[in-house]
């Protein structure tokens, strides 16, 4: 049996090289497709795609960021793929064709106690709704996900400075969405 | 430090990515401008706001496991199995609804009855019940005969619905083949206001003849669905 880097096969060694990173490409996915069903697909394709390319891993220093791209592309080319035909062949599976559907619960504090809070989040909510999907993306990864506008660029294929006017934009949109109940411009003083 | 730099600056102050000493200077502005610091605190609201409502849920358990021990499995069955997994893990997560259609298609148009506990007596249709403003993966089955080429698609959602990563549309069609056996049309649907009873229509034509599906949404805002509704719709 070959051994590479101590691992015991391959596999092994791809493993605990992505390993550390899955986590945070789920979330990325998340961030992308917005739903677990198909953030699970991208994952999975990434990670099946890019074992082959173990060699070329190992060198790559941003190693997140540098999958993320990776995967990012591969949602772009799925999207494509979707808007030529959305039909895909299970003729193969054990098709359990069980019909399941389940909300999650949401926790419930003291209404009372929270109804601001609430408004404001709903308020939130909407205005983030209201957003483009793109828009929406660079606002998640940068303020939610921690990202930095260069890491965003990287990943998404963008200039450094589309990214920074495209979340200005994004962000002004939000604020103004949401200036009638809470917000009144500020003026220069 | 005025008001122009101080408002450009509060971004970077609350991603923590300014330097102490401007974030010194910063403070001392907002201590001493009034809109200022006005904006500040909107920013930081929305800031919080965001991370609470939009949490990713980290991955399910196991998947991981799932993914990597699919990697030792022989290649030819490696892609095959790749959807397997996302298939059986839709269905583990509960998050998708599957609804099977066989298609026998007749020369006229017609809707196809559902029989499910869910559905609103009167109409006979199957109801799903989704959340506002979040992608629900809504799934149906077609069970083809044999191959089926230049089959026409079409999907039409109700007014305030759309495909994700389709913003503005509410109605698509493609032409494609369908292959014998299972085949699946995935509408990735996202609701952006309550609805009760909203129509999603999908219309599959070949050869002059049609078949249509409908599918009662119920959008409900977040928060208010505190069921586990299971739907088990047999055409």
């Amino acid at each position: 049996m070959a051994v590479i880097n101590g691992f015991r096969n391959q596999a092994a060694a791809y493993e605990a090289l992505i390993r550390p990173h899955f986590e945070k490409l789920y979330r990325v996915a998340y961030r992308f497709t917005q739903n677990q069903d198909d953030a699970e697909d991208l994952v999975q394709e990434l990670v099946t795609k890019m074992f082959s390319r173990y060699d070329e891993l190992v060198n790559i220093e941003r190693l997140d960021i540098w999958l993320s791209k990776v995967m990012y592309r591969i949602f772009i080319d799925d999207r494509r793929r979707y808007t030529r035909s959305p039909i895909k062949n299970l003729s193969d599976l054990d098709g359990d064709s069980q019909i399941e559907y389940e909300h999650s619960e949401s926790e419930f504090g003291d209404p009372e106690e929270e109804a601001t809070q609430d408004d404001f989040r709903n308020e939130v909510r909407r205005a983030m709704d209201s957003l483009s999907e793109d828009q929406k993306l660079l606002i998640q990864m940068f303020e939610i996900e921690g990202y930095s506008l260069d890491e965003i660029s990287d990943m998404l294929c963008l200039p450094i400075g589309t990214v920074k006017s495209r979340l200005h934009r994004a962000r002004s949109s939000l604020r103004d969405k949401l200036k009638n109940g809470t917000f009144s411009r500020v003026e220069a003083c | 430090m005025n008001c122009q730099t101080a408002q450009n600056q509060i971004d970077d102050y609350l991603v923590g990515r300014l330097h102490p000493i401007r974030q010194a200077q910063l403070d001392e502005h907002l201590a001493e401008c009034e809109k200022c610091a006005q904006l500040f605190d909107l920013e930081n609201k929305i800031k919080h706001a965001l991370i609470d409502l939009d949490k990713v849920p980290g991955p399910r358990k196991g998947f991981a496991d799932e993914v990597f021990a699919a990697l030792e499995r022989p290649a030819s069955k490696s892609h095959r199995k790749g959807f397997t997994i996302g298939f059986s893990s839709a269905i583990a997560a509960s998050l998708a609804v599957w609804l099977g259609v066989t298609v026998f298609l007749s020369p006229e148009t017609s809707v196809i009855p559902a029989t499910n506990p869910g559905s609103q007596a009167s109409l006979n249709l199957p109801v799903v019940k989704v959340s506002v403003a979040k992608v629900h993966p809504l799934r149906v089955l077609f069970n083809a005969p044999g191959d089926m080429q230049d089959v026409t698609l079409t999907v039409k959602l109700p007014p305030m619905m759309e495909l994700s990563g389709y913003p503005g549309v509410s109605e698509m069609s493609w032409k494609t083949d369908l292959h014998q056996g299972q085949n699946v049309l995935k509408l990735p649907v996202v609701a952006h206001q309550a609805m009760m009873g909203g129509e999603v229509i999908t219309k599959i034509e070949n050869d002059g003849k049609a078949k249509v599906l409908k599918v009662l949404v119920d959008a409900i805002e977040d928060g208010q669905v505190r069921y586990v509704d299971t739907n088990q719709i047999a055409i």
